[in-house]
């Protein structure tokens, strides 16, 4: 093996924002070593490092030089390198001087365009040293982040100012300046424990120094560290983290250099919060792991904080104090709210815009709920689930004037929920002002149940034909109401809660609520804008384009019927049988194309392969109607795969354009017949064939 | 110690590091980032440090002195260098461990924080410095003021007082601060924040403050047309705190809301520019020789 030291590069800054650190790490590693393998530079394993104040490469065995590498260049071709004597032309000894070479190192080869002359030269390989300051420059200035900023005189972009570069090579430093600081040995320690620097001899030492200056620089020794003493603590005192803390393990691992779990307390009364509230405080804005029960599952009036200095009392008050602040202010919020029925707040609405062109939020609720009863009878919902949606329709937007709203806006529906349990309200009625902003985005859950979904599919309409109404549907990249978004959910509502309904006839209810004297116009942009979005959605859920416009043919009146169809449709089409199916059933199609319907009669049936075509559509067509009817589209397709012999038989042996026109115009009637047949499930035209 | 023996300790601290101290500025301001010893004078080339406390009128705060963490008005201990000493961090973490904070018993942490002056068109990137789980400061590079990329760019301190009082001295109320050894803050402040929050809330005339707004604004146009910069740049603050009074008194819908915002950061947008153009005809003055 080749002559090698270990190397070290450690970049200080200033506390990096948590969420970088784990990609800054990967991409500092991947793009450093990428540096050393274009460079031909061997080396041997690499460990990485990063806390809130560094990222750090440990490289072993690092080649000390390149490794040597032969070089050729293609010169002139033969002909043109030599004069007919096979004396050196001139554009030879141009470009041997070119190259620098002697004539000896030039030989001729042959190529697929004839021979020419190349130029063979070796090249020795450098020191790495000298090479390894511009891999470390492009390393750093390849490293992209989602936000980065000016801090110094040359205006050298990162996420924070870069403090300090420790760059050994072996025991020697590798000069070099980036962003004007220059390399070195010294390093820091945490900012508590080690006021002085620090001088790292040689690579090896990097871990154990710092570890001496209480950093643990190793990301996933630290994130074992956190998640073992959060463990610890958990099961000494019978308590597990709760699900919404588990995020919190990555972010304190990337806000501390030296982590300690803190076991703190809040007092027991403000468990009559509503678990949210709580949870939202201490994981949102304190980083706090909130605790439950580990029997129960019930929240503990406990959380851990994961602290970057030595435990301590006085380091656990103030964890305890800070909370206490945030949780009686939530007291207070949810006592003043409760104070008001949950019902007057209705009136409260009229004084919170939704759109100063589209009216309050009261009027938005009133349209809501119209549009939701409306819903509600087309799926023939019993009396009592649509009464559930006619209150929470009507109440669906009350706790925006909440306190506790106004000062935790994400909390919009959940405290809806609370509130109307509060007044009196059915679960049904409270669960499904909670979840009509369900999903919320692409992770979210989707409502568990009518009520919710029906007001959010309510509420998400209202405003795209609002919007709409006045002016403002999304135009290329520009959708600030979130538009697309919100049919996105609105098609995946329908499609969790299985709902068959006519999108038309709800919008065109709901663009009538919006006052304008004659909506036809904006009805039909919102229904094309309702087609397009359903065809893009679909085709992210992986169906291909095809597939979906040969299934939606109709428009997108029942998008869960849309859905169903395009969805057998596509299973099928795995099959290559069925492949071959359809590139006959778009045959017929081409034939039968704008042809009017000839009559038909079986007695005109004179060659055994159209009779036998028409006697199995005859045995097929009742259930084959039947299953259509039901929407049993599998079915439909599987009843379909069974015309396969019979249409091939047909193709190979009948011609459809018969000299006779009375045959001709009756085998045109017998496949228009088949494909009438199907032309509520599938258009087969819209198939696109190979190569097409 | 005291309420005010921590303003003069920061005083002090920043006096002796060879900040330039001023006073709080005469008009009604957000905060110390208004003042246009930061706003103004963090444009264009010229260093600059400076520090002073700037009390901070934010309405929709107010509480009627009811609310043991929220005030209508409350102070900050500003700082603002330009360029920033690349040993800012330890500068910051010494004027509060000088305070008698003990980094060994208290965890302090930079939590970033992206921060964003809607209505002065400016940007920063830094943290929210936090001593036990609370934010005693707001620390943030400038990238834009008033729209424009600053360069080269200040590092801004933001410093609540309240909250290191609180901390300090192990109260859970704001009022219960020890202003000075007899009196408290709630002595002091707290029927100021009754008044005001009564006032910002419930009595400030919306038809008026409208109106002073406009006034506010056609005046910026008058200043600058004359090459008044920090005139103009006066009445983008009073432009901005009567935005204030509007928002609190619930006179503006979402979108409205936006409208003024917008408007306020033209008109900084627009007085950023003439202070600029304006220090360039006086050749920049606060360049030293040879460091252009």
């Amino acid at each position: 093996m080749s002559d090698t030291r270990n190397l070290l590069v450690e970049i200080g800054v200033e506390e990096l924002p948590h969420e970088f650190c784990a990609q800054a790490m990967e991409d500092f590693r991947r793009l450093f070593t990428d540096g050393l393998k274009e460079e031909r530079i061997g080396h041997g394993s690499v460990s990485e490092f990063t806390t809130p104040r560094r990222i750090a490469l440990l490289i072993e065995d690092v080649e000390k030089r390149q490794s040597d590498f032969t070089e050729e260049k293609r010169g002139p071709s033969a002909e043109r390198a030599y004069n007919p004597d096979g004396s050196p032309t001139k554009a030879l000894e141009g470009f041997l001087n070119g190259n620098r070479i002697a004539h000896d190192d030039a030989v001729l080869r042959d190529t697929k365009n004839g021979k020419y002359v190349f130029a063979v030269r070796s090249v020795k390989g450098e020191d790495t040293a000298k090479i390894l300051p511009r891999i470390l420059d492009k390393t750093i200035r390849g490293l992209k982040f989602r936000k980065t900023m000016k801090w110094e005189g040359n205006g050298f972009l990162f996420a924070r100012p870069i403090r300090w570069i420790v760059f050994l090579f072996g025991d020697r430093v590798i000069p070099c300046e980036v962003a004007g600081v220059k390399s070195g040995r010294i390093t820091y320690g945490h900012r508590t424990y080690t006021e002085q620097s620090l001088e790292i001899g040689k690579p090896a030492d990097y871990e154990e120094t710092l570890a001496g200056a209480c950093v643990v620089p190793d990301r996933e020794k630290r994130k074992e560290r956190v998640i073992g003493e959060v463990e610890k603590l958990c099961s000494a005192n019978g308590l597990a983290v709760h699900p919404y803390g588990k995020t919190l393990f990555d972010v304190t691992t990337d806000l501390t250099e030296y982590p300690h779990a803190v076991l703190c307390g809040f007092e027991e009364h403000f468990l009559q919060l509503p678990p949210e509230v709580l949870t939202s405080e201490m994981v949102e804005h304190q980083r706090y792991f909130p605790l439950v029960d580990k029997d129960s599952g019930e929240l503990a009036h406990f959380f851990i904080v994961i602290s970057n200095i030595r435990k301590n009392r006085e380091t656990r008050a103030g964890y305890e104090r800070v909370l206490r602040a945030r949780l009686e202010d939530g007291a207070f919020f949810y006592n003043e709210d409760s104070r008001h029925s949950f019902d007057s707040l209705l009136h409260k609405l009229k004084a919170v815009t939704f759109h100063e062109k589209l009216g309050s939020m009261y009027e938005k609720a009133g349209r809501v709920e119209r549009i939701s009863l409306e819903l509600g009878s087309m799926l023939s919902l019993g009396e009592d689930v649509r009464s559930a949606v006619g209150s929470a329709a009507r109440l669906c937007k009350n706790d925006l004037t909440t306190l506790m709203v106004g000062e935790f806006p994400h909390l919009q529906g959940v405290m809806g929920y609370y509130y109307a349990l509060r007044a009196g309200l059915s679960e049904e009625t409270a669960l499904g002002i909670r979840e009509h902003y369900q999903p919320r985005s692409a992770q979210d859950a989707l409502p568990s149940g009518n009520v919710g979904g029906i007001v959010g599919i309510a509420d998400r309409l209202d405003t795209i034909t609002g919007m709409f109404a006045i002016g403002l549907k999304p135009k290329g990249s520009k959708d600030p109401f979130a538009l697309r978004r919100q049919v996105l959910a609105i098609i995946r509502i329908i499609i969790h809660l299985e709902l068959h309904f006519s999108m038309k006839a709800l919008i065109g209810l709901s663009t009538g609520l919006h006052g304008m004297q004659d909506p036809r116009d904006i009805v039909r942009d919102i229904e094309e804008f309702f087609l397009n979005r359903t065809r893009t959605i679909f085709g992210e859920m992986g169906f291909a384009y095809d597939e979906i416009d040969a299934s939606m043919a109709g428009g997108p009146d029942d998008i869960f019927d849309a859905y169903r169809r395009v969805h057998a449709l596509h299973e099928y089409r795995n099959n290559a049988d069925f492949q071959d199916l359809l590139i006959s059933f778009k045959r017929m199609t081409n034939i039968v194309v704008d042809g009017k319907k000839p009559d038909f009669s079986d007695k005109l049936l004179n060659e055994p392969e159209e009779r036998a075509l028409f006697d199995h559509f005859t045995e097929k067509r009742e259930v084959l109607v039947q299953s259509i009817g039901e929407k049993r589209y599998p079915d439909v397709y599987k009843i379909l795969s069974t015309f396969k012999p019979f249409v091939d038989d047909f193709f190979d042996n009948v011609l459809v354009m018969d000299e006779n026109p009375a045959l001709r115009g009756n085998r045109i009637a017998l496949l228009t017949s088949i494909i009438a047949v199907f032309a509520d499930v599938i258009d087969f035209s819209r198939i696109v064939l190979p190569g097409e | 110690m005291t309420f005010q023996e921590i303003i003069f300790h920061l005083n002090g601290y920043w006096a002796e590091k060879g900040a330039l101290v001023v006073q709080s500025y005469d008009l009604e301001t957000g905060a110390g980032t208004f003042n246009p010893a930061t706003t103004l004078r963090a444009l264009g080339p010229e260093p600059w440090m400076v520090a002073y406390v700037e009390p901070s009128r934010r309405p929709t705060d107010g509480r009627y002195g009811e609310n043991p963490n929220r005030l209508a008005l409350h102070f900050q201990f500003q700082v603002l260098i330009k360029p920033p000493p690349e040993d800012i961090q330890d500068l910051y973490l010494q004027s509060i461990g000088t305070m008698g904070i003990d980094f060994n018993k208290h965890d302090v942490r930079f939590v970033h924080d992206d921060w964003e002056s809607p209505t002065l068109g400016a940007t920063g990137l830094g943290w929210e410095v936090w001593l036990d789980g609370m934010e005693i400061t707001q620390f943030t590079y400038f990238q834009q003021v008033g729209g424009i990329e600053v360069d080269p760019v200040s590092v801004e301190l933001t410093y609540g007082l309240e909250r290191i009082a609180m901390f300090i001295q192990q109260k859970d109320d704001v009022y219960d601060i020890m202003w000075n050894d007899n009196l408290t803050y709630g002595d002091v402040k707290q029927r100021d924040e009754f008044e005001f929050s009564t006032y910002n809330f419930e009595v400030a005339s919306v038809d008026r403050y409208m109106q002073h707004f406009s006034d506010f604004e056609s005046e910026v146009g008058l200043c600058l047309d004359k090459g008044l910069v920090l005139p103009a740049y006066d009445m983008v603050i009073k432009c901005s705190h009567a935005f204030n009074i509007l928002d609190a008194r619930g006179a503006l819908s979402v979108t409205e809301r936006t409208a003024y915002i917008g408007r306020v950061r033209n008109l900084a947008r627009r007085v950023a520019e003439a202070y600029i153009d304006s220090r360039k005809k006086l050749g920049f003055p606060l360049l030293k020789e040879g460091s252009s």
